[in-house]
């Protein structure tokens, strides 16, 4: 596996099924010209930018014609677009929390990689932040939710905190670049780093809020939520930076020791281990007392959501055990055992948002209408006999648009701000 | 005052009269229904549980059920849904709705929410019901008004007066000397998923 | 604003105010009656503005094109003046060649209104046409069956919907009103909750049996059987209502052994002729047990009413003897076996039926169905007249209640100048055969041209192939009238748009209400349609019967004709006091519920009937009567024809086929309402749990089901309410809403000779998975 493969395959990652093989090749072969130097980040920028251009034309087809052509309807009326979302707002924490927690602790960090995990961060966001707008009905009242923000609701909370905390990263960026250059005190980055970290915390727990705090959805119903998120988080994102950081390092973008990787891979080992314990302790808690939380565990363990939940266990597994048997820590395994974590949170998602909606409360048969669920044509105990959920081919598409527009964000931020390791410039 | 409806599950005997009543009345468009007749029993509509000749079935008519507590009022970002002090009706604003479907997600009572995923389509040229029925709007959550229009002009919900089993009632629960109080008094009542904590405004008799 | 009254076959008669904006009905509300109780409404009524604005409403005449095959679908819109000068010439020419009985005029029950209904102006045109009009068939055996012992005729047997409350049970043998009637219901669920106890006889575990107190589940076909064998228990353990037989049946009536006549005055002496019905006012013997002797039943002090007897010479029974004999060939161990109700159930009914306050057994057109459904219907009757469940508050049939109190003049709107009368004599169920071979009776018979009005018998046919083979190839000319595009129309060579309900004026003489109903013309006819008035009128005319149709005449001149006579004079009804009203009460007892039989049944006697006299088919066509005239005085049990588990049918097709009645349709009225459509999409088949597992079928499997006769390929759902080796469909769908085939292809055909009712459900199936 060459290096230039890692970087094609972390697109891959971000759009599990619709990603074109074209696509993918041209993504990678941006990132081969820019080994060599500016121009193939250009071309990177300039590909990115036309699939972020498609994407918001495919958002306008969905806008005009009607969000019918997506798969979501009444009783599943979430999709893809809030499982990337979640998934973005969980890639967004790991690249900050990397970088803070060594400035913010005063301990060893990793390398001077600390720039590009907080520009990680950024593009996520700003996919997170796109993610939510492609999903609204009506984006033209988002000035709404400044005139008439209803304080009270954790969508608001989130939508506050995702504004703080994409600011915040570009600050923390910025006086991370003004400290270098001696003119941002080591004392001030700290207290940045603190806050940035906090921020980031709040930002998962509250994403985690839009959903466990819903009483109606069982599954999610759990205060084990929030923090269950952060470490979703901290898995990804750690994933993310690990990855990224191998791909920059094989294009000739900055020089990494082998030990900080080695160093990244036992951190990501452990987030995993915190992640997979959380999921157990949910698990348990759900089916002990075979109410009607056995029926939340039947369906992820044998039911319609069974090859996200395994490939959840085994991707975690497999990327553990990467990380922590010493002969695999090879750059190339690493990078793999990086892109499975992040793999293994997308499954993560998918579980907590289709697994909402697979579960109705009302589950009484009725006339069913093409805008009742997904897989009207039937009755309901049909509709959820396979998964209620599967997008159609425009969400593909418009997602694979936002996190396009992510990578353009990312790739941006490569070109035009000093992102090297101090003294690799 | 806290207006609400009474169900008689008795005499419900599932015709959907009233989800006519109420589509016809307020103009739903099409394959939108506000007032779902469920049948509790097997997997289809009308086809009981059970095994011959011990089957049973019963119909469940669930609309908007106009919570005291209301999960979808806490988490609308933009106060689009919020509950009428004066009627203790749960109101859904379609020209403030920003289509973000926290209301439909937060409900518990599945399918009580509907979303117009396309420019609203009408069977017939005709605008049916109500003069002042409500508008529908492209990409905007809607429900249940408990006919808005109508008790604003004193009349009572279509469902209640259309229902041919007079299995509908509805008045203040806030006045112990209305019909439904008293029937929530002396019948054997439940609320639907009273678990959840939403103490919602429609009772049923069993 | 303006008032009407839904007219739909569903025999129940909701009022609606209809709300007009823009000159288009918006809104149907129930509105209300003098008793609150019957104000009703359903799905169907409500929605009806989806056929009035409907996409799929005929908007135009239309002719089929020139060299398309029938049913091929293509069709070209023409004028008014064209299509009735067509018309014409079709009809004059069929009329030059053959006659006029080989224009056939097929009329249904799609309109109750009494003027746009069977009985009304097609029926005026029909009867001066002289046309051939084939005889109503469907739905009578059960009213045929309990004439044998109330004398009520085809349809008069049962009490006001609302007489349910003074019943202390309320026994549902057979019928499903929570589907079927739920105006009826809606009276019985009050009464439930009054402490009225409610049981439902079925062989499915239909929606009311559900709603109800105790289900009974029965073997298919065999009440008659139960009935009989309850019958027998009661009689047998004293339990019998003797104040009841002996003053209000025919009990002590006298039966001649050597003629199965009544013993009468007229048979020893001279009896004089009533001056004004030309009929003898003859009197009937009874034994007298005081004399011991036979004497006219009025100057009996004490009517034996058991024993044999001599008199001079003429050895006789009484009635009740020969029925107790008759009821000995039934007993509750072989009724057990027959109808698989269990022995102490048996007892149980039959005790209830004895020792109950009032009984009231809502019966309708379920057992009528089948071959041996007027023995059934005539069973049940006999049960009630010896428990003395009948004509008082309470006791009694329910089900489909007509009002009593008004007639109108029907004779008033036929007999219109150049009357001819109709052949009325040939069964639906014979009439395809009439026209494949242009035969009846034995001779010639041609059947050329056809004008189907306020029906759609291509899809109410039973084994519909026989309309599809044998009348649509074999007819010059057809012209049907509607609002749809029903599988008739289809066949047809020739549409035109008629009026909806609101677009017409009409009234109707409510069934199951005790009310009569104006409906106002609430907006004009859309597009081009006309009403049934218009049109009558107009083909009338082209026809040459300016008399009969004079060009000013239209729906008030008659309504006037139909609104006239002693019956409706006494009842002080009027069309104007109809306009302005809206509806008028017409309860025979003020404040008390209609009730059959209240001083006396429709009969000879005035008593009910233990014995029949003289009993005859519903209708003679020429079928063989003289060899089942001895048995049909005293009632019996006849296995059904193919539903029998003895059947040679059953040996070849497990699966007795039912086609129920929902709330989704109007037999095939609403059957392409898009709003229904939106609730109830597609054709499904539901099939017993044992019966879907011997064949592999899972829910929601598309099965073929098929017999001798068709098949049908649809949606096949498993259904918990019925018993193994049963199988329903509601009713109604047209044959390009199935997959492949249509259920009318399965349904039987024929009829008993004596009851000459469709027997549709007499049929069995088997399914296999597509």
């Amino acid at each position: 596996m060459t290096n230039i493969d890692n970087v094609g395959v972390i697109d891959d990652d971000f759009a599990p099924a619709a990603a074109p093989a074209r696509g993918k090749a041209r993504e990678a072969a941006g990132a081969k010209v820019a080994v060599k130097g500016g121009k193939g980040l250009t071309i990177a920028i300039g590909v990115s930018a036309v699939i972020a251009i498609i994407g918001i034309v495919l958002w306008g087809m969905q806008l005009s014609g009607g969000m019918v052509q997506t798969a979501m309807r009444n009783l599943d009326s979430w999709g893809l677009y809030i499982t990337s979302f979640m998934f973005f707002v969980g890639l967004s924490a790991g690249g900050l929390i990397i970088s803070s927690v060594p400035k913010a602790f005063g301990i060893q960090g990793f390398g001077g990689i600390s720039k590009v995990a907080v520009m990680t961060s950024i593009a996520a966001t700003v996919a997170a932040i796109g993610m939510v707008v492609v999903d609204l009905g009506q984006p033209a009242r988002v000035w709404e939710l400044f005139a008439y923000s209803n304080l009270g609701s954790p969508l608001m909370w989130d939508i506050i905190v995702l504004m703080v905390y994409l600011v915040l990263s570009c600050v923390y960026l910025w006086a991370q670049v003004q400290h270098e250059k001696g003119k941002v005190s080591a004392v001030a980055l700290r207290v940045i780093s603190v806050i940035a970290l906090v921020t980031a915390v709040m930002v998962h727990s509250v994403t985690a809020w839009i959903f466990g705090l819903q009483q109606s959805h069982e599954m999610w119903h759990t205060a084990l939520l929030a923090p269950w998120f952060v470490s979703s988080a901290l898995v990804c994102g750690t994933g993310l930076v690990m990855a990224t950081v191998i791909a920059l390092r094989a294009a000739g973008y900055l020089k990494l020791d082998q030990a900080y990787l080695v160093k990244l891979a036992k951190l990501l080992a452990v987030f995993l281990l915190v992640d997979l314990y959380f999921f157990g302790c949910d698990l348990l808690t759900e089916a002990f007392p075979a109410g009607s939380g056995l029926a939340v565990v039947d369906m992820l363990v044998s039911g319609p959501l069974a090859p996200f939940f395994w490939g959840e266990i085994i991707l975690s597994v497999v990327a553990v055990v990467l990380c922590v048997v010493p002969q695999l820590r090879t750059t190339p395994l690493l990078a793999v055992a990086g892109i499975l974590a992040i793999a293994a949170i997308f499954c993560k998602r998918v579980q907590l948002l289709v697994g909402g909606f697979q579960i109705a409360n009302l589950d009484y048969a009725s006339a069913l209408t093409p805008f009742t669920v997904t897989n009207w044509e039937g009755n309901l105990a049909q509709a959820y006999q396979g998964m209620v959920y599967w997008p159609t081919a425009l969400e593909f598409g418009v997602t694979l648009g936002v996190v396009a527009l992510g990578f353009l964000v990312f790739f941006l931020g490569l070109k035009f701000l000093p992102l090297k390791p101090q003294g690799q410039e | 005052m806290r207006y609400g409806f009474v169900i008689d599950q008795n005499r419900c005997i599932g015709c959907h009269t009233c989800s006519v009543a109420c589509k016809i009345e307020n103009n739903l468009p099409d394959d939108m229904w506000w007032n779902r007749i469920l049948t509790d029993g097997g997997d289809w509509v009308d086809i009981p549980a059970g095994e011959f000749p011990n089957s049973t079935i019963s119909y469940v008519p669930v609309n908007c059920q106009h919570c005291e507590n209301p999960a979808c009022v806490k988490v609308c970002p933009v106060g689009a849904t919020y509950k009428d002090a004066d009627t203790g009706i749960v109101r859904q604003d379609a020209d403030k709705c920003i289509g973000c479907r926290m209301c439909m997600s937060a409900c518990p009572y599945t399918g009580v929410r509907s979303f117009n995923w396309e420019e609203p389509q009408f069977m017939l040229s005709v605008a049916l019901g109500a003069a002042d029925a409500p508008s529908h709007q492209k990409h905007t959550v809607e429900k249940c008004t408990m006919c808005w229009h109508r008790i604003a002009k004193g009349e009572e919900p279509e469902c209640v007066w259309a229902c041919p089993g007079r299995a509908r009632f509805w008045g203040d629960f806030d006045d112990p000397e209305s019909e439904v109080s008293k029937l929530i008094r002396d019948k054997n009542c439940r609320q639907l998923l009273a678990d959840e904590g939403t103490n919602p405004s429609v009772y049923y008799i069993q | 604003m303006g008032y009407g009254v839904c007219r739909s076959n569903c025999m129940q008669s909701c009022r609606y105010a209809a709300h007009v904006r823009d000159g288009k009905i918006v809104r149907l509300e129930p509105a209300e009656y003098s008793q609150d109780l019957y104000r009703g409404s359903c799905l169907r009524g409500m929605s009806y503005m989806h056929r009035i604005y409907g996409s799929e409403r005929i908007k135009y005449p239309m002719r089929r094109v020139d060299g398309t095959e029938r049913g091929a679908g293509e069709w070209e819109r023409i004028s008014w003046d064209d299509a009735i000068s067509e018309i014409a010439d079709h009809f004059k020419e069929t009329i030059e060649t053959y006659g006029p009985t080989a224009v056939a005029f097929t009329l249904g029950t799609g309109n109750y209104g009494e003027m746009h209904g069977a009985t009304g102006i097609f029926a005026r045109l029909g009867n001066v046409m002289g046309v051939t009009s084939p005889a109503g068939i469907v739905d009578l055996a059960t009213g045929y069956g309990i004439d044998r012992v109330l004398g009520t005729g085809l349809m008069y047997f049962a009490n006001e919907a609302k007489s349910v409350l003074d019943s202390s049970h309320v026994v549902i043998w057979g019928s499903n009103p929570v589907h079927s009637a739920p105006q009826n219901w809606r009276w019985i669920q009050h009464a439930k909750e009054q402490g009225t106890q409610v049981l439902t006889i079925d062989p499915i575990k239909s929606a009311t049996a559900h709603k109800s107190d105790v289900y009974v589940p029965i073997k298919p076909t065999t009440d008659g059987y139960l009935a009989l064998a309850m019958a027998r228990y009661i009689v047998e353990n004293n339990l019998q209502n003797d104040d009841f037989i002996r003053n209000r049946t025919t009990a002590p009536l006298l039966v001649r052994r050597d003629t199965g006549l009544l013993l009468r005055k007229s048979d020893f002496e001279e009896v004089p002729v009533d001056p004004e019905t030309q009929e003898p006012i003859d009197e009937f013997y009874v034994w007298d047990a005081a004399s011991n002797s036979a004497v006219l039943f009025d100057e009996a002090v004490d009517p034996a009413l058991e024993g044999s007897f001599e008199v001079n010479g003429v050895e006789v029974d009484t009635s009740y003897s020969l029925l107790k004999n008759r009821l000995m060939e039934y007993s509750v161990d072989e009724a057990v076996t027959v109808t698989g109700v269990p022995k102490e159930t048996i007892i149980e009914l039959a005790n209830l039926f004895a020792n109950s306050r009032a009984v009231s057994v809502n019966i309708s057109f379920g057992m009528d169905h089948y071959d041996n459904g007027y023995q059934s219907c005539w069973a049940i009757a006999i049960l009630m007249a010896l428990a003395g469940q009948l004509g008082r508050d309470g006791a009694g049939f329910t089900g489909i209640y007509l009002n009593t109190n008004l007639s109108l003049n029907i004779p008033g709107l036929w007999a219109a100048p150049g009357f001819k009368g109709m052949v009325s004599n040939i069964p639906w169920t014979l009439f395809h055969e009439v026209v494949a071979k242009q035969e009846w009776e034995g001779g010639p018979f041609p059947v050329k041209a056809m004008l189907t009005a306020i029906s759609n018998p291509a899809s109410n046919w039973g084994a519909s192939n026989g309309y599809f083979d044998d009348i649509v190839p074999n007819l010059d000319f057809h012209v049907v009238l509607d609002m749809e595009m029903t599988d008739t129309a289809r066949y047809a060579d020739m549409v035109l748009p008629v009026a909806s309900f609101y677009e017409v004026e009409d009234f109707r003489k409510a069934h199951n209400f005790p009310y009569i109903v104006h409906q106002d013309q609430v907006i004009d006819p859309l597009y081009e349609a006309k009403s049934d008035v218009e049109i009558a009128g107009l083909i009338g005319r082209a026809m040459g019967h300016e008399d009969a149709f004079p060009a000013e005449y239209g729906f008030e001149e008659y309504a006037r004709m139909l609104l006239s006579g002693p019956s409706v004079e006494a009842a002080g009804v009027s069309l104007d006091r109809l306009r302005e009203e809206q509806y008028i009460e017409l309860t025979p007892i003020p404040g008390k519920a209609g009730i059959v039989g209240r001083t006396q049944f429709p009969t000879v006697t005035g008593r009910a009937q233990l014995y029949t006299e003289l009993p005859a088919p519903r209708l003679i066509y020429g079928q063989p009567t003289e060899e089942r005239f001895a048995k049909e005085h005293l009632v019996y049990y006849q296995e059904s024809t193919e539903v029998s588990e003895n059947s040679e049918a059953a040996k070849k097709f497990p699966i007795v086929f039912i086609q129920e009645h929902t709330r989704w349709r109007t037999h095939s009225q609403w059957f392409n309402s898009p709003l229904l459509r939106e609730l109830d999409p597609e054709p499904i088949f539901k099939i017993s749990a044992q019966d879907a597992k011997e064949r592999g079928i899972v829910d929601g499997d598309i099965v073929e089901v098929f017999n001798d006769r068709g098949k049908m390929v649809v949606k096949c759902v498993i259904d918990p309410s019925l018993p193994t080796g049963m199988s329903r469909m509601p009713k109604g769908w047209q044959r390009d809403q199935f997959i492949e085939g249509g259920y009318q292809e399965l349904t039987y055909p024929l009829h008993d000779e004596w009851a000459v009712a469709a027997s549709y459900s007499d049929a069995r199936v088997d399914a296999k998975r597509r």
